[in-house]
């Protein structure tokens, strides 16, 4: 397996790449899999290929300022990815609010602290969410008025989160 | 095609006899706002104003079977104990948990005489009856609401 903090989020990594993901592509089965080692390398490089993806499909995608390449923002990136998707497998299917920011892994999201608002933004620019009550925990402001819908609260959120330095147009 | 609904495996009830999807997953509006006929806002009861979830009376100190009732009452529906179809009327169904709290909402078709559901943020869809959303994750049906459309 090539280094991973060599590669770097061009399109002439996305032409070269040898990396096999075959056995291992289910984003699901990647974040359920065991914590460390080749498993953290294969979901974080799940991740960065499903943004590099992305990016490549929409040129007005709000992007992340910067993409966590090594050391501790890795981790976190790492740890982030598996707490959402448990998280999703748990409360996608369920309305109440309650039941869904309560959740543990939720929870354990806004418990990662400031740290987890960049990757909170990365998501909710690819997919709107609930994250507002974890953003607003986070960052301890608010961006959205009354009567705001879902759509109109995170573009308001991704605004500040490109006034604040964390994504970019 | 697959749909995000089968993937996640939470709605053991569902067959291909008793439903079909219906509309594409969209994560705007919940299963409450589309039993009161809204697929552009997301409705749920919660301590306090919380952008962008709406609840047509305001901030509730609880998000129980009462809010709900009281809720709809609001808007025209009165409590029945018959699911039936009947003429001029429109019937919503509203499912609990095992700790007796609201999981999910479903709005009868006047014309087909089936049902139809938001699944969380997944798709929408029509079924043929009501047990057939009755799963660990909704639970059971708790209250029948009816209103006079004629």
């Amino acid at each position: 397996m090539q280094t991973l903090e060599k590669l770097a989020l061009t399109d002439q990594f996305l032409d070269e790449r040898d990396l096999d993901l075959s056995a291992a592509d289910n984003y699901a089965e990647l974040t359920d899999s065991p914590v460390g080692g080749e498993y953290d390398d294969r979901l974080y490089l799940f991740n960065k290929r499903r943004l590099e993806t992305a990016y490549k499909r929409s040129h007005t995608l709000t992007r992340l300022d910067y993409y966590p390449e090594n050391g501790e923002d890795r981790e976190l990136e790492i740890r982030f990815s598996r707490l959402y998707s448990q998280w999703k497998a748990e409360t996608a299917g369920i309305s109440s609010i309650q039941k869904v920011v309560l959740n543990p892994h939720y929870l354990k999201i806004i418990g990662m602290g400031k740290p987890a608002i960049p990757f909170i933004l990365n998501a909710l620019a690819q997919k709107p969410d609930h994250w507002f009550v974890a953003l607003s925990a986070l960052t301890d402001d608010n961006p959205t008025a009354p009567g705001d819908n879902l759509i109109e609260a995170v573009s308001k959120w991704l605004n500040w989160g490109i006034s604040k330095g964390y994504l970019k147009l | 095609m697959t749909f995000q609904y089968v993937e996640s495996g939470s709605f053991e009830s569902l067959t291909s006899e008793n439903h079909k999807p219906n509309s594409p997953p969209d994560p705007n509006y919940n299963c409450i706002a589309w039993a009161a006929g809204c697929n552009d806002s997301y409705w749920w009861p919660y301590p306090y104003e919380l952008v962008p979830y709406f609840w047509p009376l305001g901030p509730q100190e609880d998000d129980g079977l009462a809010q709900f009732i009281e809720c709809f009452t609001s808007l025209g529906f009165e409590v029945c104990e018959d699911p039936s179809f009947v003429e001029g009327y429109t019937k919503l169904a509203i499912y609990i948990g095992e700790d007796g709290y609201p999981t999910h909402m479903a709005r009868q078709l006047p014309n087909e005489r089936s049902w139809t559901s938001k699944l969380g943020e997944y798709e929408d869809i029509v079924h043929s009856d009501l047990s057939a959303l009755e799963c660990t994750l909704y639970g059971k049906v708790g209250c029948i609401l009816q209103k006079c459309i004629a």
